[in-house]
């Protein structure tokens, strides 16, 4: 059985008449610690997977498992639970709370869950152990993203779901950042899902998505990946 | 429309909260200062429209002896009166059919001044119809019944006494619902009631009221001025009517008067004469009487000395009669001695001779048992050496036992001894066997080994002689037929040398070991060495054989020792235990031995102190029996003495007897003669008594006729006195001038309206700074979240003042609608309010006239227009003056900060994670917390202010009731008091006064340095100063003040601040007649109600006189009935309860209840405006920020509390901060609210701070419940979206 199972997912938004569908019938599988990215273009239906697999969103038709859970049927109470336990978040933009220092931002996280990483010895793994005191507008976008970044693994998630995590990020910066990711899931064998439309950044992954049309149209292996550093784009 | 305007006009629509926040807070704002600027002059105008319509007078005229139609007509005529009209009032009791009576009021129904206002029915035309109050539950058809209870002289003043009623009105005499004190019933009035002056029997007036030509409205301000201005004309009006009036009734009586005298004396001279006539009769009589009675007298002397005679002599006989009793008596009592005595000696003698034989028999039966004792004793004794002997023999016998066993015991431990000497040596013994068998089966297993040995030679001999090899050699072969012949022949020896050595040398041959000598010679040596060893080990058997048995012998001997060592321990046990037996008796023996001796012992000293003790007692008893002895012959020598005296005494007695027997025979002789004397003179006495009576009746009869005749001439004497001192009495009566200022209900009404007024200029002020606020913090953020439309705009050419325009034109409109929507409804609400709460005490008009205040209104609608749009310029004066490439870019969220407190780690680090959020988030927009903490600490404060003025009200008269005028009535004497009239009013209304303080009262002016005040005077007797405190409690906040000494004054504090002077200052007092006198204050009192400065009496020149008291009620008595019996008396001219005032005052919060519950709601109204507009704008801020806190997994409620813990702690602060506020607020309202001479203090109860803050936090909770519902619908993924 596989760690992430998408069966059949189906997602309908709907506003007075006008009906959409989001996801049509999505289904597919990641294993337990590969670096998964999904690819596609705009209005694939990305972010409504990714909101729905993080716990946001429900569905309207179809079943997730993740780590044999099935999640799809969790009440919307018991998807606050999940999101605080299980899932790590790295939005495009930070998200980071403008009135706490990086410090405040990741205990913020790590307060609420059962069994968090320090906070401090986190924001160090990731390079900021100078930084803690600092609050987001003292920081650099990369620097910001860090600790967005040492947010999501201070819960100690099973699952780490990163959007456009790049997205606002110069080409070195952004670099550095999926090295980061790349790292993280290396030594840790967490599961990491990247959201990109950024198709170069394919070679990395253990697993590549292709999404269009809010369905999964390929999915494909990569026995060898390539480390991040050597690619281009 | 212009696309630009659109949008505005859908910037309305799309934020329809943050408008109508705007909105709601001016409405609120605007409505509440024009309403209640407004409420109290439409109150006014209401009343002024009454008091116009039903002609309210100006002033009216009272006299002490009332007024007549020429006075009315003669004021009526003065070019300053516009009408005039004389009213008949009287109060009396009335019956409308229930068991009890109450107290109208009943006025003659006016038709020009001061008309009744018809709520229902028609006015009254018949004398017996009447007009009843609308305040009573009287209707039409109803009958009113002046009832009998009344006094007569109330009563002579109904023509009619029965009254339907025709109609129910009001009266601009009875604004409110007082109706004021009487000296009637219950003392208080019920109801009024107009009847038409023909219902009443009286031909003067009580009151003229009068109307004035042009008076400005009621209630204006010019009125009192005018008013006063005219008082001087007016009251001269009045003097002149007042001697008028007295003119015409003394001529009047001055008539009456001399027809009266005339008749008075005619009849006196005919009394005179027939009264000498009648006293000349009776004097005759009485003369013959006295005659009479003086023989009588002699008569009686007469009977009276022989009644003395006779009673001497039959004294002296009952005197002898008695003697002779006495020695009768005597004689008996000396028999009966005599015979007790010869009984005694008798009975004497018998008991000793009985003593004597009980002894003897005694004695003997003693020392039979001491001998018998003695005998017991010695048995004992005998026995126990008996015992003694035995004892000696059996312990010998014992310790001869004892060596036995012990000799026994020696003998069987040498046996033993002996057997183990014995078990030794048998061990060792078969230690040696045991080694010898053993060496024997070796040898044995030896020798049977060499014989193997040997046979194995042999065998292997003849298997080598057996070699056919041999048989070859023709020297064998020849000699030997077989091998076993040749091995038998070399065992032999019998072979040749030659055989030998062929033999041998084969062996070599064959390499067998031995050569065929050897081992024959070996065969050989070894047969022989067996056969010596076989021999050995034969005898060595033998040998161990024997030792063997010896062995077994030894063993079986042993055996039989250790037997025999066993028995005789078994016996050696027995005989111990036997003698352990033997020894236990022995002791046992000895034991009871020993118990033995003790006891003979003890019998032989008791039987020795039973000998010395038998002795004693034989010796006691004889000397008893001598004296004994002795005593009885005593005895009767002197019972031989007395029987002589007796018989001597006897025959003395027998001599008197005779004598006395003869004197009683000649004194009833003489007692006989004495009675028919005495029956002679009760005859002429009773001739001479009736004779006595006869005069007697005549004499009384006469007196009596005399007497009513001189009743009947005095009381006309008295009449006509009467009369001429009512003349001469009758003074010029007292004219008064009232004026409006002296209707209770007209001045209650300006003083309540007051309380509104005071309300309308604070609360306002709030509501003005906090739609500021409003104004800002909205535009503010408005700007903020359309920066960059902002930028676009100028970027399209549109110009900064159009682009501002929008936000002017938000805020305008807002402004606009809000003030216009508040001025209209506050004009029309609050007023509707303010008099429903007033309706409760002023039934004059049901609805209030609206009013609408032109200026007022105008300005504040200026006001708030200005300040809005100043407000929003400034809020967006910064972004449309930048460059639009600035502001088409967003502006970077606003960055966090340290805050102060983080300076002080040892505050912050006790903070909680989310608390620390929180204090940051509130320091983050300083401009909110300003706001939200000022919307708060009004809502507080306003809520503070309301049950402040509450509390004032209330506990100012509890306080000035309880604390410091202690006293029940005050009083005021027409007349001035003497020291009888004091005792008189005390002892008359003792049912209902406990104690009474008389003093002097009058008005004087007090003077200091240059301020003037009317002021009230009370001066009290040096004597009567240390009953003061009984009735004033006088007090400088916890200090007690003592009455002032000569030359001193106690004043109160609000008059002490109106003169500016205190304690140690001078004062000077001018009074009414010209002198002016000067003191120091001695102190300043504590006081709410009126101004008054006491002295002591003998500071003022002269004696004051005692015009007023102040009385305490007395224990139980009815305070209504007291105040009744008091005004009831002649000299009382007024009197008034502590209880009424204190009622009054009451009614009048039962109207502020209302207000303060309008200022709750408005609090309520404000707290909701502020925190609402407040929280919406800081979620629409923070959404992404709180949409990223739910992602990370925050419940909703956690969520919330994220933001909302601002909201929480901010309102805390607020409300610690209104609690000053609304203090200070309080003090300023309640110095504003103005009562008739009652000075209010500041005073918030501790409930009050109580419940203002805990509604206050109510209020913002229910805001965040709200608020609540509105957080958990954000969707955790806005926080995907991009940043604004």
């Amino acid at each position: 059985m596989a760690f992430i199972e998408f069966h059949d997912v189906k997602k309908v938004y709907r506003s007075g008449e006008v009906r959409i569908e989001a996801l049509r019938g999505m289904s597919f599988e990641v294993e337990r610690g590969e670096i998964c990215v999904i690819v596609g273009p705009s209005g694939a239906g990305k972010t409504t997977l990714l909101n729905i697999l993080g716990g946001m969103d429900s569905l309207t038709e179809g079943r997730i498992i993740l780590d044999g859970e099935d999640i799809s049927a969790y009440s919307p109470r018991k998807l606050i639970g999940y999101r605080r336990r299980d899932v790590g978040f790295v939005f495009q933009f930070y998200n980071l709370i403008e009135n706490l220092t990086a410090l405040e931002n990741v205990e913020l996280a790590s307060q609420i869950c059962p069994a968090p990483l320090d906070a401090a010895e986190t924001l160090r793994a990731v390079g900021l152990g100078e930084r803690l005191g600092n609050f987001p507008s003292q920081l650099s976008g990369g620097e910001q993203q860090r600790v967005a970044i040492a947010r999501a693994l201070a819960k100690n998630p099973k699952l780490l779901l990163c959007d456009e995590p790049t997205g606002a990020l110069d080409y070195n910066t952004g670099k550095q950042i999926l090295q980061l990711l790349e790292d993280t899931s290396r030594k840790s064998g967490m599961t990491v899902l990247i959201i990109t439309h950024n198709s170069a950044l394919t070679a990395m992954a253990d697993r590549v998505i292709t999404v269009r049309s809010g369905q999964a149209r390929d999915m494909r292996l990569n026995p060898h990946p390539t480390p991040i550093s050597q690619i281009e784009w | 429309m212009k696309a630009l305007s659109k949008n505005t006009y859908r910037e309305i629509l799309r934020s329809p909260g943050r408008f109508l926040a705007i909105l709601a807070i001016i409405v609120l704002g605007s409505g509440f200062f024009v309403g209640l600027r407004v409420s109290q002059k439409a109150m006014k105008e209401t009343a002024n429209t009454y008091l116009d319509k039903t002609a309210f007078y100006d002033f009216s005229i009272v006299t002490t002896l009332g007024l007549t139609h020429e006075d009315v007509e003669a004021l009526a005529a003065d070019p300053q009166v516009l009408d005039a009209e004389g009213s008949f009032e009287t109060d009396a009791l009335v019956n409308l059919g229930g068991s009890t009576d109450q107290v109208f009021a009943f006025h003659s129904l006016p038709e020009r001044v001061n008309l009744p206002d018809l709520v229902a029915g028609r006015l009254p035309e018949a004398p017996d119809e009447c007009l009843a109050d609308s305040w009573t539950n009287l209707s039409v058809g109803d009958r009113v019944t002046v009832s009998g209870e009344n006094e007569e002289d109330t009563l002579s003043l109904f023509a009619v006494r029965e009254f339907t009623v025709v109609g129910v009105a009001t009266s601009p005499l009875y604004l409110n619902f007082e109706r004021g004190s009487t000296s009637l019933g219950a003392g208080t009035v019920t109801a009024f009631c107009y009847v038409p002056p023909g219902a009443f029997d009286a031909d003067y007036f009580t009151a003229v009221y009068l109307r004035v030509p042009d008076m400005p409205a009621a209630y204006d301000d010019d009125y009192e001025g005018r008013a006063e201005a005219l008082e001087d004309h007016f009251t001269d009006l009045a003097n002149q009517r007042a001697q008028a009036r007295y003119d015409r009734l003394v001529a009047e009586a001055e008539k009456e008067l001399a027809d009266g005298q005339k008749e008075y004396d005619d009849a006196y001279n005919e009394y005179i004469t027939q009264r000498a006539d009648a006293e000349k009769e009776l004097s005759d009589a009485k003369a013959e009487l006295t005659d009479a009675k003086r023989e009588l007298d002699d008569a009686a002397q007469k009977i009276a000395d022989g009644q003395t005679e006779y009673a001497d002599g039959q004294k002296e006989l009952a005197d002898s009669e008695g003697r002779l009793a006495d020695a009768k008596a005597e004689l008996d009592d000396a028999k009966a001695q005599l015979d007790d005595a010869a009984r005694e000696i008798a009975d004497g003698r018998k008991a000793y001779d009985e003593g004597v034989a009980a002894f003897e028999t005694e004695r003997c039966e003693a020392e039979q048992e001491l001998a018998d004792a003695k005998a017991e004793l010695d048995d004992a004794l005998r026995e126990l050496t008996d015992g003694e002997a035995a004892y000696e023999d059996n312990r010998k016998l014992y310790e001869n036992g004892e060596a036995r066993y012990a000799q026994g015991a020696a003998e069987l431990e040498a046996n033993r001894k002996t057997l183990e000497d014995g078990e030794a040596q048998y061990t060792s013994g078969l230690a040696t066997y045991n080694a010898y068998a053993s060496a024997l089966r070796k040898n044995e297993a030896d020798y049977e080994a060499g014989l193997q040995t040997l046979e194995a030679g042999k065998t292997q001999l003849k298997q080598g002689l057996n070699n056919p090899l041999l048989f070859t050699f023709p020297a064998i072969r020849d000699t030997y037929a077989s091998a076993d012949e040749l091995y038998d022949a070399l065992m032999a020896g019998a072979v040749d040398q030659a055989t030998l050595e062929l033999l041998d040398t084969l062996a070599a041959m064959m390499s067998s070991e031995l050569t065929v000598t050897e081992a024959v010679a070996a065969i050989q040596d070894g047969e022989a060495t067996l056969a010596a060893a076989k021999s050995q080990l034969d005898s060595a058997r033998a040998q161990l054989n024997a030792s063997w048995s010896t062995l077994a012998a030894s063993r079986r001997e042993l055996d039989e020792g250790w037997q025999a060592l066993a028995e005789g321990e078994e016996a050696l046990a027995e005989s111990r235990a036997e003698l352990d037996d033997a020894k236990a008796q022995l002791d046992e023996g000895r034991a009871e031995l020993d118990a033995g001796w003790a006891d003979y012992q003890e019998g032989l000293s008791a039987y020795d102190a039973a000998r010395t003790a038998f002795d004693e007692a034989v010796r006691t008893s004889q000397a008893e029996l001598d004296d004994a002895l002795i005593k009885l012959r005593d005895a009767e020598a002197q019972y031989a003495d007395g029987q002589a005296g007796y018989e001597d005494g006897l025959r003395a007695y027998e001599d008197g007897l005779r004598e006395f027997q003869d004197g009683k025979a000649a004194l009833e002789e003489a007692a006989r003669e004495l009675e028919d004397a005495k029956a002679q003179y009760a005859d002429g006495l009773q001739e001479y008594e009736d004779g006595l009576r006869e005069y007697e009746d005549a004499r009384a009869e006469a007196d009596r006729e005399f007497a009513d005749a001189e009743a009947q001439l005095a009381d006309a004497q008295a009449e006509l006195d009467d009369a001429r001192a009512a003349i001469d009495e009758l003074e010029v009566p007292d004219a008064y001038l009232m004026s409006r200022r002296t209707n209770l209900g007209y001045v209650c009404f300006e003083n309540d309206t007051s309380i509104v007024r005071s309300i309308s200029s604070v609360f306002p002020v709030f509501f003005f700074l906090v739609a500021a606020l409003i104004c800002v913090t909205t535009v503010s953020r408005m700007v903020e979240e359309q920066r960059s439309q902002l930028g676009v705009l100028m970027a399209l050419g549109y110009s900064r003042m159009k682009v501002m325009g929008k936000f002017l034109i938000y805020a305008g409109t807002a402004t606009v609608i809000g003030c216009v929507s508040g001025i209209l409804l506050g004009s029309w609400l609050i007023p509707l309010v303010v008099w429903q709460a007033y309706h409760i005490m002023y039934t004059f008009s049901d609805a209030i006239e609206f009013t609408f205040d032109l200026p007022l209104s105008a300005v504040t609608f200026a006001l708030y227009l200005a300040a809005m749009m100043a407000v929003t310029w400034l809020s967006c004066r910064k972004e449309v003056g930048d460059v639009p490439a600035n502001v088409i870019r967003p502006k970077p969220p606003k960055a966090g900060k340290r805050v102060l407190l983080e300076r002080v780690p040892f505050l912050w680090n006790r903070l909680s994670f989310l608390w620390k959020v929180t204090v940051r988030n509130i320091f983050r927009y300083k401009l909110r917390v300003a706001m939200m903490v000022l919307g708060v600490a009004g809502c507080t404060a306003l809520m503070l202010t309301g049950m402040g003025i509450n509390d004032s009200i209330k506990n100012v008269v509890d306080y000035q009731f309880t604390e410091i005028s202690l006293y029940d009535y005050t009083v005021t004497f027409a007349d001035p008091l003497t020291e009888a009239d004091r005792e008189a009013f005390m002892a008359d209304t003792a049912k209902f006064v406990g104690d009474a303080l008389f003093l002097h009262e009058t008005t004087v002016t007090a003077v200091a340095g240059r301020e003037e005040k009317e002021v009230q005077l009370s001066a009290v007797d040096a004597a009567e100063a240390e009953n003061v405190p009984a009735f004033m409690d006088f007090h400088d906040g916890a200090r007690a003040l003592p009455f002032p000494q000569k030359d001193e004054a106690l004043l109160n504090s609000a008059l002490a601040e109106t003169l500016g002077v205190k304690a140690g200052d001078r004062l000077v007092l001018r009074l009414e007649d010209g002198p002016e006198v000067s003191v120091t204050v001695s102190g300043v009192f504590d006081n709410y109600i009126y101004n008054t400065v006491y002295i002591r009496a003998d500071t003022l020149p002269g004696t004051p006189e005692l015009n007023y008291a102040l009385a305490l009620k007395a224990e139980g008595a009815d305070t209504g009935e007291a105040l009744a019996a008091i005004l009831g008396r002649d000299n009382v001219l007024a009197a008034s309860s502590s209880q009424d005032m204190r009622n009054r005052i009451g009614n009048m919060m039962e109207s502020l209840i209302y207000i303060v519950l309008l200022t709750v709601i408005c609090a309520a109204a404000l707290a909701f405006v502020v925190i609402y507009n407040l929280t919406n704008i800081n979620i629409q801020e923070r959404l992404r920020e709180i949409a990223t806190v739910k992602v990370l997994g925050f419940y909703d409620f956690e969520s919330a509390l994220y933001v909302l813990r601002e909201n929480l702690l901010l309102t805390l602060l607020g409300a610690a901060a209104g609690i000053p506020l609304g203090l200070a607020l309080n003090a300023f309202v309640v110095g504003q609210i103005e009562l008739d001479m009652i000075h209010f203090t500041p005073r918030v109860a501790p409930i009050s701070y109580l419940s203002s803050t805990a509604l206050t936090i109510l209020f913002s909770l229910l805001v965040d419940l709200f608020m609540l519902r509105r957080l958990s619908s954000i969707d955790p993924a806005a926080a995907l979206k991009a940043a604004e």
